[in-house]
């Protein structure tokens, strides 16, 4: 079974549901319509030509100061079928909220509340959306591109993600200077 | 080590909770359970993770391709190089290039070599928290030995740093080929002698035999990987069905278990080192002969008496330190049949000299989300003895 025939398979069976697909560096990538994301994996998942049985992986991915900002990235892997498959949601930062995939992979669990600690992506239907790296009472989203690496500032344009180049404070350059 | 329910029905009992670690002998490292009892049984557990969380992956997007390396070391550390090699990897991946035969096949001898290293690890503690001494003295020694081999390597016992992008810090040393052999002559005794200290001891079967069961389904449900998965009953392993580093040359099984318990996990881990030594075996006799490491003066640093004489090579050097190797725009997925399971970096380039994003998938993390799952109903002994079997390392698991 070919990866490109359940792609197909898939788009047939859901055609609103895939917005674009595209090859990189041998790796397929599916990009999903966000409101689909919990019927596109739950489709793979019991697709019978090659079920998407494995789940690997849930990442998310801050794209500071682009619009849509966040990117939530799902890696699955079809068992005996051997195929590997990359979705991405991409969620914008007015409305940070996607459907959870729990439901579908129980796996999923401490991957979306990984990312909803380090992003603040909220996922609707995760049983229990807690923080799970830093602590409860913790009130901010370290992964984000405008928490800095060092320091308590806030970045606010883009010419401070990279202090260390700009010369700006809180990063390596001004490394403890008050 | 059967939990009788219906006895415990009905009787007056209070709860209590109770927290496992994080800062106890027999939590392996910095893990914190909180479980509520009934008498001496886990009725509620719930795993709290991240007391070694470092921000490895905020870290990341602020430092250069060949600055992350070390961090990668801090991953699972019992057996880094699998990590350096799997993430050095991710990066060559991204940047199209592949390394010579030699260098190929030096990082394949030292991936197996790790393996072996973890899983004397894991089987060796996870007897001594049951409570066997003996066989982990056995078998501890024989990791010594691997390591005594990989610090005349690189110069570091843990935390090695080895390859680089494109190839790898040094070639081997005279004399590497026939300290591998000796030590895959010694380390069948051993071995033995482990097996027959477990294998039918009755203690050891009792404390093991169907505890921390998980079903092929569940297991594949929950993201399980590696041995885990294997024991359960499930053939998955990256080496076999996507081979990299050369590994479709070499003829090696992968066993499986059949109940997902302990006991299967233990014997998986046996038979995977006996078979890691097969291809060490395999792999060591006629190690391509050549350069070890790529010749492309953009990607890896010239020899450092042609840095001292000749203008161009001071060029690529300070370019190559000071901005890094810069692969094209892209998004790549690269993962490793590691010693825990998959081990997958998902690296994401803007272009430029660092990462927008750098994510680790540790094997560890998947799997301990079904730990609840498996203590829950179970005596607090058993935690022990389960923890141990699923090899959860802290580092990888909070990242």
């Amino acid at each position: 079974m070919e990866l490109a025939t359940i792609v197909d398979k898939l788009r047939e069976a859901l055609p609103e549901a895939v917005l674009a697909s595209r090859e990189g560096f041998g790796d397929t990538t599916l990009t999903v319509h966000p409101p689909a994301i919990r019927e596109v994996c739950r489709w793979l998942k019991e697709n019978p030509e090659a079920p998407f049985n494995l789940f690997l992986d849930v990442c998310g991915q801050d794209r500071f100061p682009k619009e849509p900002r966040f990117r939530v990235i799902y890696h699955i892997y079809a068992f005996p079928a051997n195929l590997r498959l990359r979705l991405e949601v991409e969620v914008g930062s007015d409305n940070i909220e996607i459907d959870s995939v729990v439901p579908v992979w129980r796996g999923a669990d401490w991957f979306e509340r990984e990312v909803f600690d380090m992003y603040g992506v909220r996922f609707a239907g995760h049983p229990d959306l807690r923080r799970l790296l830093s602590p409860d009472e913790y009130g901010d989203h370290p992964m984000r591109k405008d928490f800095p690496l060092e320091g308590k500032f806030r970045i606010e344009s883009p010419d401070d993600l990279h202090p260390w180049e700009t010369g700006r404070p809180g990063g390596g350059a001004n490394r403890g200077r008050k | 080590m059967r939990v009788d329910v219906e006895q415990q029905e009905g009787m007056p009992s209070d709860r209590m909770v109770l927290n496992l670690g994080p800062s106890h002998p027999a939590m392996h490292g910095t893990l914190r359970v909180v479980v509520e009892l009934e008498g001496e049984i886990i009725r509620k557990a719930t795993p709290e993770i991240g007391y070694l969380h470092r921000g490895m992956e905020k870290l990341s997007e602020h430092r250069t391709y060949p600055q992350i390396l070390p961090l990668t070391d801090r991953l699972n550390y019992v057996s880094a190089l699998m990590n350096n090699i799997g993430y050095i990897m991710a990066v060559e991946k991204l940047l199209g290039i592949e390394v010579t035969p030699r260098a190929q096949r030096l990082r394949l001898i030292l991936c197996e070599l790790s393996r072996i290293a973890d899983h004397t690890v894991c089987v060796g503690i996870n007897a001594v928290d049951i409570g066997a001494m003996t066989p982990f003295l056995y078998i501890y020694h024989q990791r010594e030995i691997i390591y005594d081999i990989f610090e005349k390597l690189t110069g570091a016992r843990l935390h090695y740093t080895y390859p680089r992008v494109g190839g790898m810090a040094a070639d081997i040393y005279p004399g590497f080929e026939d300290e591998v052999k000796a030590f895959l002559e010694g380390f069948p005794k051993p071995l033995e002698d482990l097996e027959s200290l477990l294998s039918r001891n009755r203690i050891w079967v009792d404390r093991t035999r169907g505890v921390g069961v998980i079903s092929a389904e569940d297991a594949l449900d929950y993201g399980f990987t590696g041995p885990c998965l294997r024991a359960a009953g499930v053939p998955y392993d990256i080496r076999r069905d996507r081979p990299y580093l050369g590994y479709e040359d070499f003829d090696f099984k992968v066993p499986v278990g059949t109940n997902g318990d302990i006991y299967d996990r233990y014997l998986v881990r046996i038979e995977e080192m006996r078979q890691s030594m097969n291809i060490v075996r395999q792999a060591i006799e006629g190690i391509p002969e050549g350069p070890i490491n790529i010749d492309d003066p953009k990607l890896f640093l010239p020899e450092k008496k042609l840095v001292y004489t000749q203008m161009e090579e001071l060029i690529h050097h300070f370019k190559i330190i000071m901005h890094g190797v810069q692969p094209p725009k892209g998004e790549a997925w690269f993962s490793t049949e590691a010693a825990n399971g998959e081990l997958g970096f998902y690296i994401a380039s803007e272009g430029g000299p660092k990462p927008d994003r750098l994510h680790i998938r540790g094997p560890c993390f998947a799997i301990y989300q079904a730990f609840p799952k498996m203590i829950e109903g179970r005596f607090i002994a058993d935690v022990i003895g389960i923890l141990g079997s699923l090899n959860i390392i802290a580092g990888e698991l909070d990242r």
